[in-house]
């Protein structure tokens, strides 16, 4: 595969919401490259749209004109069902309030991914476990996510993310909601495994320490992605 | 790339989250469970019934495709003679049948027939292959008095052997007779229809019934319809050849509106079932939504998310049908003796012993609480399928799209309710039809109820607020603002209350109807009659000699007669009722007459007959100016109708007519009951006594007052009711369970708000004041609003579902009582469905109340 077919770009994207009468751009000819294997965090302020432009990448959302463009793919061109099949095989997630679900063990939330692809039980787990050995949490993988702390749900949010080995990652304020100490030590992990298995990780914080990490900043505003230097 | 709806991770997550909510997977299931139950047990009871019936008939008709009839009381047993004499080329058989009492047997009613074993073998074969009767048994049977042959399994029962003797209760006579032969039948249908049959001799059934020379019918085997014309060509005046499947046709459709109400009554608790079930998958789709978005973001698609909800739901939906089949089995027993009493009430004998167990009964019961299940949660699935990823739309969101969508709902409400009255209004007989419209109606009501909710808290927090102060306000508007579940939990409770409401002013004015009309028809102060088999067959005649006794009693005004009896005629058997009353005319009310009660009257001294209100509707006949033919003694005649009058005794229908009408078109001077008037300043009680013990020794008569036979006209409607009365009470249980379901769900997605606010400074007694204001809340709305629902479903129940059943025009009686019980019952539910949630939230430390999400 050459380095085109594998980076994600974001061509003239534009987004409009309609709040109430009027319309809202979120997202106006926004453009921007992520290279393969490459760490990028998006800066920008509370409602500036960032959530929004996980969700284009993600193909949760459809732009209303551009393109977003995995390596050789139109997301655009997908329609709502291919969109969410592609999703579950290419993107891993990491949100800011975890969103794990309760009702499954941790071994069991970080195979779902996986068994969703159609991975049989026994691979699924083979494959999960090394990830739970690499975020710190393999004693508890028979444990129930309401019995964790925030910074242990998120670590197995994280092996969640990578489980079903997706060419890119997307971070919703991974350490929003996690105290700074507890913060810094996800945020290590979760560059740490995405740069070792050579995965795009796409990251958005308002956080500058927290992208100081990223190999490169775009910061979010008035709709345009705009490139920052470190 | 197609991926399976129902992956394993996926069917793992739907087990998962039914056994992470024992409570409320537990009361779905118990929801589904009472609503299949009650289904089968009535439908189980109705084919019990009904199949017990096509035995008996079967039993007694056998392979005979023709009967031969003569009048009510019977034909003389020289019609067979001369009919073998004239080289009959075809089989025939003569039969005696009546029914009978026997306290050796259980005191149930058993169907005697008395037979002639030598010409028996081509209609039925209780003696042949399947008999194996030993020959002295047989030799027995034929040439001993009160020699009868029974089942074995009977005679185990009630631990009867070879010889032992038995007393025939007929016709208020006691005779003796003895077990003479026990049959083993070869299989279960034979088993069956043996059980409800004594065998006997023509000769000792004649004797043992007291009908010495008649037969009641002659069995033919005809080979087509030309000789069956030949035959009733040549049959002397008195005769008439019916089909054998007329009779038996005729009284299984008489029954059948009885056992369509059940099946609607037992529909209706599925119904509410479905309602709740509904209920509470939309609450387990809401309460999940974010998990929904996170499951959507992780590439589970959206027929995925679809087939999720929709497989716990049959997950649900199977362990539900399957405990209810199996609930429905014991309930079924139950509803069982209640429907034959019923049945034996208002229609005709039948014996039935045990619940026969049809498969596909209980196959269609389970299906249908799953296929309900599934159907109830469709939607919800729908709606799970489509949260947006990420859980784009906040609560805020849903509940701002609930208030628009109460107004649609509303709209629909409107809609359904007009297109519910326009199908009641159809001009139809149909009760399929008339149920539609009712759950149109019932449904639109529903749909109204989130908006009128809406209405009554915000007038609850206008006057709460001053009188209870904060709690006051903010219950109200807590169901105002989660409306989008508590809309759907108060239509709930208010659709199973205002049934109760409905059913409740029904019957009450079905009684009141019944009371009004026994005060006019039952003038006599004493009657008199004879015990039956059951009250539907009082043909059973007076002994001549107390008729006498009575027209001459010291102290009696007037002696009024009266013969009822059944007659054949082209519909099907009929009921008459002739008698000599000359206020008879004035003492009826009229649906419609063709001239002044007098004028009606004379008609009917002329040979014109009344015709009751129900038969009426069941054949369709004009108010005016229509005509009945009826199987006389001379042959069918054609009576006019000089009016319709109202008649609550018998669904079944009745022809009035005088005496001497009857007696001249046939030859029977039997009576049946009698009527006493007394004179001036005689006692009742006293009269009463003394021609109890007068005429004891002469026959077993009811001597009863006036009070005494109307209390006892009025138990029997109770026990009619009887059934209708369980059926409500079992949908309101399914109700109460849907409430307590939704309750449970509802607040304990609260808790976190709980927390919150028992962190800013909520006391637990607070906490409990605010919980269960808030379910009172409800609870009193669904009260209020069932009450109008209730009087429209009161008002469906009497004119429109109860004359197209059973022919009756009822007055609606109002009463507060329905009213002000099912607002209790609504409260009390809405209050006991909170405790619960309240004490679990109490027991809550508040970190633990608010981190909960």
């Amino acid at each position: 595969m050459t380095e085109t077919q594998q980076t994600i770009r974001l061509e003239n994207v534009s987004k409009t919401y309609t709040e109430g009468e009027r319309q809202r751009t979120v997202l106006a000819d926004a453009s921007a490259a992520f290279a393969p294997g490459e760490f990028t965090a998006i800066l920008g302020k509370s409602g500036s749209g960032k959530s929004t432009l996980l969700n284009l990448i993600s193909g949760i959302d459809a732009a209303d004109a551009g393109a977003v463009w995995f390596g050789g793919q139109d997301l655009l061109a997908l329609n709502e069902r291919q969109r969410t099949l592609f999703r579950r095989q290419h993107i891993g997630f990491v949100f800011q309030f975890f969103n794990l679900l309760p009702t499954l063990t941790v071994l069991e939330n970080v195979t779902l991914p996986l068994e969703l692809t159609g991975a049989p039980l026994k691979t699924a787990r083979a494959q999960a476990l090394p990830l739970l050995e690499a975020v710190g949490l393999a004693d508890r993988a028979a444990t129930f996510p309401e019995r964790l702390s925030g910074g242990e749900q998120q670590r197995v949010a994280i092996a969640r993310a990578l489980a079903h080995n997706p060419r890119l990652v997307l971070a919703d304020e991974p350490t929003g909601n996690l105290d700074s100490a507890t913060g810094e030590s996800i945020l290590t992990l979760l560059e740490r495994l995405t740069r070792q298995n050579g995965k795009n990780l796409i990251m958005v914080t308002h956080s500058q320490a927290s992208a100081a990490r990223a190999d490169r900043i775009y910061r979010l505003e008035n709709g345009q992605l705009l490139p920052q230097p470190k | 790339m197609n991926p399976p709806l129902f992956s394993p991770p996926l069917l793992r997550l739907a087990g998962r989250v039914l056994r992470h909510s024992p409570w409320q997977s537990a009361l779905m299931v118990l929801g589904i469970l009472l609503g299949v139950a009650v289904v089968v047990a009535v439908d189980l009871a109705n084919q019990s019934a009904s199949r017990a019936f096509d035995l008996s008939a079967e039993s007694v008709a056998g392979k005979a495709t023709h009967t031969l009839v003569g009048g009510p009381t019977g034909l003389d047993e020289a019609a067979y003679t001369e009919l073998r004499r004239a080289g009959l080329p075809y089989p025939a058989a003569p039969l005696v049948s009546a029914y009978v009492t026997v306290p050796e047997l259980g005191g149930l009613p058993l169907q005697l027939l008395g037979i002639d074993p030598f010409s028996e073998a081509p209609f039925r074969n209780y003696l042949a292959a399947e008999g194996e009767l030993p020959l002295a048994d047989l030799a027995r049977f034929l040439t001993q008095p009160g020699a009868l042959l029974l089942a074995e399994s009977l005679a185990q029962r009630y631990g009867l052997v070879l010889g032992d003797p038995l007393t025939i209760l007929v016709n208020g006579q006691s005779q003796p007779a003895f077990v003479a032969g026990l049959l083993t039948p070869s299989d279960d249908a034979s088993r069956r229809a043996l059980e409800g049959l004594l065998l006997a001799d023509i000769a000792t059934a004649q004797e043992l019934t007291g009908t010495l020379g008649r037969l009641n019918q002659i069995d033919l085997i005809l080979p087509d319809a030309a000789a069956a014309d030949a035959l009733a060509a040549r049959l002397p005046t008195g005769l008439t050849l019916l089909p054998a499947a007329a009779r038996s046709g005729a009284v299984e459709q008489m029954t059948a509106a009885f056992r369509t109400n059940l099946t609607a009554l037992s529909l209706l608790a599925l119904v509410v079932g479905v309602f709740l079930i509904y209920n509470s998958m939309t609450f387990s789709v809401v309460r999940r939504r974010p998990l929904f978005g996170t499951l959507r973001c992780l590439g589970v698609t959206r027929a995925e998310v679809f087939a999720l909800v929709v497989g716990e739901a049959f997950l649900v939906g199977t362990l539900g049908g399957t405990l209810g089949v199996l609930a429905g089995l014991v309930l079924g027993q139950a509803a069982l003796g209640v429907v034959t009493q019923t049945i034996n009430d208002l229609f005709f004998v039948v014996t039935v012993r045990d619940v026969a167990v049809p498969w596909a009964s209980l196959l269609k019961g389970g299906l249908l609480g799953m296929g309900a299940t599934v159907l109830a949660a469709a939607f919800p699935a729908w709606e799970a399928a489509n949260v947006p990823p990420r859980q784009a739309l906040n609560r805020a969101g849903l509940e701002s799209r609930a208030a628009r969508l109460v107004n649609w709902a509303a709209l629909g409400g409107v809609g359904m309710l007009l297109l519910g009255a326009l199908v009641l209004a159809l001009p139809s007989r149909s009760l399929v039809l008339a149920f539609s419209g009712t759950f149109g109606v019932v449904i639109g009501c529903a749909l109204l109820t989130p908006l009128a909710t809406r209405a009554l808290m915000r007038l609850a927090a206008t006057l709460g607020g001053p009188v209870i102060g904060v709690l006051g306000r903010l219950a109200p508007r807590e169901v105002v603002n989660s409306l989008s579940r508590t809309g759907i939990a108060v239509a709930a409770l208010m659709v199973a209350v205002s049934v109760s409401i409905g059913v409740n002013l029904m019957v009450g004015s079905f009684r009141y109807t019944v009371e009004v009309w026994l005060e006019q028809i039952l003038q006599g102060d004493i009657y008199v009659s004879v015990p039956g088999a059951s009250l539907s067959q009082t043909s059973a005649p007076l002994d001549p000699e107390i008729v006498q006794t009575l027209r001459t009693w010291p102290g009696v005004e007037q002696a009024v007669f009266l013969r009822s009896v059944e007659v054949d005629s082209p519909y099907g058997p009929i009921q008459l009722a002739a008698n000599d009353n000359p206020q008879d005319g004035d003492e009826q009310i009229y649906y419609s007459a063709s001239g002044t009660p007098t004028e009606v009257w004379q008609a009917v001294q002329n040979g014109a007959v009344l015709v009751s209100e129900p038969l009426a509707r069941r054949l369709g006949l004009p108010e005016q100016g229509g005509t009945l033919t009826l199987y006389t003694d001379h042959g069918p005649v054609e009576f006019p109708i000089a009016g319709i009058y109202y008649d609550y005794g018998s669904s079944v229908g009745v022809v009035s007519l005088g005496l001497e009408t009857y007696r001249q078109h046939w030859a029977d001077d039997a009576l049946t009951a009698a009527a006493l008037t007394l004179q001036p300043g005689e006692d009742v009680e006293a009269v009463t006594r003394a021609l109890q013990t007068a005429l004891a020794p002469q026959q077993a008569v009811i001597i009863r007052p006036n009070q005494a036979l109307r209390a006892d006209t009025l138990t029997i409607f109770d026990r009619t009711f009887a059934i209708t009365g369980a059926l409500q009470l079992l949908a309101t249980g399914v109700a109460f369970v849907g409430v307590l379901s939704a309750m449970l769900s509802l607040l304990l997605e609260k808790q976190r708000q709980l927390g919150i606010l028992r962190a800013v400074g909520l006391s637990v007694r607070q906490m409990w004041v605010l919980t269960l204001l808030e379910t009172g809340l409800m609870g009193a709305a669904a009260g209020l609003l069932a009450m109008p629902t209730g009087f429209v479903l009161a008002l469906i129940l009497v004119y429109v579902i109860n004359r197209r059943s059973f022919g009756w025009t009822l007055q609606l009686q109002f009463s507060a009582e329905p009213f002000v019980q099912a607002f209790a019952i609504a409260v009390l539910a809405a209050l006991l469905a909170g405790l619960i949630p309240a004490r679990r939230m109490a027991r809550r430390n508040i970190s633990e109340g608010m981190r909960f999400d």
